[in-house]
């Protein structure tokens, strides 16, 4: 095939790959009134935020400055780096002469195949080193969501946009090859950030 | 005298292998000429000297009928016969060659004699004979105990020899110039004036000349091939993915099959619905076969897919369904009844354990998969004529035997078409796969079934390593080591493996304690006893068979004694060496790894010492401790083979035996639940990747009076050096395989 040809393909994969978010799998954003969440309904959302970004799905490659992503959770019998050795790189999506694409590239539907490399987004990559979950409590994380220093300096809603946007996270709640989604659902999730986000980002230890 | 009433005690596993074969075991079954095989199809023309070598006018051919399972035996065994006949490589094709008696292992049944192998008294000697001769009376050929070098080595030169001489003969006979005035080289026999004659010219006067048996072997300082570097014959296939393993084979009109069998081993099918099964694209039929249910379908994903897609309800497993109960198992075998064999009883132990302060520790192994990598598979096609097999297997003979079984064929009307393998590790010494492709063609006559096994179903239906457990006793008086007293229980592999070929076995089994009860040490008081816990789960050998257990307790408990000594691990142990060769092997690895030198922080050193098939191996593991985990640097190797036939092919093995031992080491274990082994893929039971290898130095020393294979030994030592050097860097002391439970590796 010739480079034009493979370019050609990957946009157009890449474009069907946004029309399937875009038509089924979108979240409403719909944030409750200013005011109508308390401290106490604010900080239960956030525990429920909590289970997912440390859940599994979220947090392996939410990981910081060791460049490694993990691999935990009821797919394999112990935490441990991902084992091939992958170092994610300053772009973060692979170390820039094996990058992360190379095996979880796109492929139309899931690969339904236990343990072979999941295949969903065409730019498979780890969370910025700001975002590095992996390991942390709910207060931990909690600050650092709400920390526009390392939350890209995104609103709430940005933060709900964001969620929309990313073909991975997406997948997280449909991972298949057996693999344990992570919990509630991408709309629970999203209305959960907005309401921790009306009753001002609360955390714990505030 | 100690040894000789012990022996007179024993009878031998392969001994009575013999007698339920019925096998009459005299002078004349001994002595008979087997009949040579390549006889059978010679076409006019062409000569064969003996079992291995074949000449036409158009090329030569050599037969090594050991199994390659990427061990590069099929090299070295061609490369015995080309240094005798003169042949360079290149100038020869090679072949697995047909199953016969004539291919018996001379040196299989050593192993089974109950001697040290350091141990070359007259009757050690004289038994390990005998035990060769009942080989040649069974005809076991087989590929199995790092035996194929040892089996090899005089017998290939011989038949290179014999060739040679023949052919020196036939060009006497066709050009009238004397024998003595002739010489070989490059494939042509030389004449005084510098002429030429090809061998394959020389094959049609060859084949009417007897041939000449009177020869003598080329002096080893005359060798141009064995002993210097060679380029393995399947290397340029394999490098450029060339080759043909079984798995890439076809056959015209073939079926392809996949099998759903009873993950509990009990074949039992409790109720099954294949509805669904057949409905799917490709599927053309489901059978019932022997332990569960095969899909035929047009191609081998499909055929996978459909075994997945049937619903099974299987009976309940003939052995502990959870892991807990195998070792309860091994717990309550710690008992007199149940007593295998008091293999090491020296000095007085119960004494000295009464005098002096004990030192106690508990041991474990785990049951670990042979994981292949390229999945069982196996062709069959069955006429009313006969039976054709496509797959690698190291037990021709029998595979032979268990086909025409199923099929009702005479034995003889079994072809079997030997492969090179991915591998084995001991997975390929069992018939099931064989057996199920077998009754799946004897359904459809006359359609070639094609079975392969999913990775899934490979790791389901393996027969892992059996598991261990040891219990050590031991004490120390002035810095020294006085006392180890080591109790080991598990299951009987050989019994549990022999019992599946339909041999049942009796005796003592000693694979379950080797590495263990063989280690030269002349330690003052020294016991190693053996129990045979009662079969759990079916195991078979796995590399090394019975030394990657008992070799991890026998030296990690001796390091345990010489740290409570005070003693330095690597002097201690040398000083305990009661055997020449084998201290010299320890010494070696302390010269090589610079022992005693400055190291980094937070590094530490192990060292270990494990004989297993006859060959001493000591092995020294650098570690250091980071705050990710236990990096491994470096690994230095030393060991004595007698004589080393391919330098670079003999440090291949080694590497690969030692990144086995610590990989297994570290992360692999079988677990059952439920009856089922719980890891279906190499993610829960992972290999060493390469960014955790080690670099590693090897030395192969060449004191020993027998020669030896390298395959399996390099193995054992591996997971208690690893396991020293752990205790010397972080102080924490492991005592269960796998390691990883216990800290990270990086």
């Amino acid at each position: 095939m010739t480079r034009f040809l493979k370019v050609l393909a990957v946009g157009m994969m890449a474009s069907l790959a946004t029309l399937a978010i875009a038509d089924e799998e979108a979240a409403v954003i719909d944030p409750p009134a200013a005011g109508s969440v308390s401290i106490t309904e604010g900080l239960a959302a956030f525990d429920r935020v909590y289970e997912v970004t440390s859940h599994p799905r979220c947090a392996n490659c939410h990981v910081g400055a060791s460049d490694r992503p993990m691999w935990s959770g009821p797919s394999y019998d112990r935490t441990r780096p991902h084992g091939m050795n992958v170092q994610a790189g300053e772009s973060r999506i692979g170390a820039e002469t094996m990058l992360c694409s190379t095996c979880h590239a796109y492929r139309e539907g899931l690969n339904d195949v236990p343990h072979a490399a999941p295949q969903v987004a065409m730019n498979w990559q780890l969370a910025p080193i700001e975002a590095d979950w992996f390991g942390r409590t709910s207060d931990e994380i909690c600050t650092q969501l709400r920390d526009p220093q390392r939350n890209g300096g995104r609103t709430m809603v940005e933060l709900a946009e964001h969620l929309n946007h990313d073909l991975i996270l997406h997948w997280a709640w449909n991972p298949g090859g057996g693999r344990e989604p992570a919990p509630y659902s991408l709309q629970q999730h999203v209305d959960d950030l907005l309401i921790w986000g009306v009753a001002g980002f609360p955390c714990a230890s505030d | 005298m100690g040894r000789l009433r012990t022996i007179a005690r024993r009878t031998f596993l392969i001994g009575s292998v013999a007698v339920v074969g019925g096998v009459a075991f005299g002078t004349y079954l001994v002595r008979r000429d087997i009949p040579n095989p390549l006889e059978d199809d010679l076409a006019s023309g062409e000569a064969t000297f003996n079992p291995w070598v074949k000449i036409d006018q158009d090329k030569i051919t050599l037969i090594t009928p050991h199994a390659d399972k990427g061990q590069g035996v099929a090299s070295t065994q061609a490369a015995l016969i080309a240094e005798e006949m003169d042949l360079e490589f290149g100038q020869f094709e090679i072949s697995f060659g047909t199953p016969s008696p004539a291919y018996w292992n001379t040196a299989m049944g050593a192993e089974t004699a109950p001697f040290m192998a350091t141990d070359e008294s007259f009757t050690a000697e004289t038994t390990r004979a005998m035990m060769g001769n009942l080989m040649k009376v069974i005809g076991l050929q087989g590929t199995g105990g790092s035996s194929s070098m040892p089996d090899s080595f005089d017998k290939l030169r011989m038949a290179g020899a014999v060739a040679r001489e023949t052919l020196k003969h036939a060009a006497s006979q066709e050009t009238g110039v004397a024998i003595a005035e002739l010489n070989t080289e490059g494939g042509a026999v030389i004449l005084p004036d510098g002429t030429r004659i090809p061998y394959t010219a020389l094959a049609a006067t060859a084949a009417g000349i007897e041939p000449v048996q009177d020869v003598t072997l080329r002096d080893p300082s005359t060798w141009r091939l064995l002993g210097k570097p060679m380029q393995r014959l399947d290397i340029i296939a394999k490098s450029t993915g060339t080759l043909n393993y079984g798995i890439d084979l076809s056959v015209d009109g073939m079926v392809h099959a996949a099998v759903r069998l009873d993950p509990c081993r009990n074949g039992q099918i409790v109720n099954y619905d294949a509805t669904a099964a057949k409905a799917m694209r490709g599927v053309t039929d489901v059978v019932e076969i022997t332990g569960g249910l095969a899909v035929l379908a047009d191609n081998t994903w499909r055929a996978m897919q459909a075994a997945n897609a049937i619903d099974v309800t299987w009976g309940a497993p003939p052995y502990p369904a959870e892991m807990d109960g195998h070792w309860q198992a091994l717990e309550a075998s710690f008992s007199p009844e149940l007593l295998d064999s008091t293999w090491r009883d020296e000095g007085d132990v119960e004494s000295a354990i009464a005098a002096e302060d004990v030192i106690e520790a508990e041991y474990r192994s785990p049951y670990v998969a042979h994981a292949p990598l390229e999945p069982l598979n196996a062709i069959v096609r069955v006429t009313d004529d006969g039976v054709e097999v496509w797959s690698g297997h190291q037990m021709p003979r029998q595979l032979q035997t268990v086909v025409a079984g199923i099929t009702g064929h005479a034995e003889g009307q079994v072809t079997f078409h030997n492969q090179f393998m991915g591998g084995s590790f001991g997975h390929r010494l069992e018939l099931d796969y064989i057996k199920q492709a077998t009754e799946i063609a004897n359904q459809m006559r006359g359609t070639p079934i094609k079975l392969t096994y999913s990775r899934e179903e490979d790791f389901a239906q393996d027969f892992p390593r059996h598991i261990a457990m040891g219990r050590a006793r031991g004490t120390v008086a002035d810095g020294q080591v006085n006392t180890l007293d080591l109790s080991l229980a598990a299951p009987s592999v050989i019994a549990s493996q022999m019992g599946r070929l339909g041999f049942p076995v009796a005796g003592p089994d000693s694979q379950l304690a080797a590495g263990a009860w063989n280690n030269p040490y002349g330690i003052p008081n020294y016991r190693m006893t053996a129990y045979r816990a009662p079969e759990l789960a079916p195991t078979s050998s796995w590399r090394a068979v019975g030394a990657p257990a008992a070799g991890f307790f026998f030296d990690s408990f001796l390091d345990e004694l010489i740290h409570q000594a005070g003693a330095d691990p690597m002097e201690e142990r040398i000083r305990l060496m009661d055997h020449d060769v084998s201290r010299k092997v320890l010494e070696a690895v302390a010269d090589m790894s610079s022992w005693g030198g400055e190291l980094g922080p937070n590094q530490g050193r192990g060292v270990a010492f494990v004989e297993s098939f006859g060959v001493p191996v000591a092995e020294v593991v650098e570690v250091t401790a980071t705050d990710a985990g236990i990096r491994l640097d470096k690994v230095w190797v030393a060991c004595d083979v007698g004589r080393v036939l391919d330098p670079v092919n003999f440090e291949n093995l080694v590497q690969g035996g030692v990144i086995f031992g610590l990989g297994h080491a570290i992360n692999s274990e079988i677990t059952y639940a439920g009856g089922m082994a719980e890891q279906s893929n190499y993610h829960a039971h992972e290999a060493m990747r390469m960014y955790q290898a080690p670099e590693i130095f090897v030395k192969g020393l060449e004191n020993g009076a027998h020669i030896r294979g390298i395959g399996e030994p390099p193995v054992p030592a591996a997971a208690p050096a690893l396991a020293n050097a752990i205790f010397a860097a972080t102080g924490e002391r492991l005592r269960e395989m796998p390691f990883h439970k216990f800290m990270d590796f990086v």
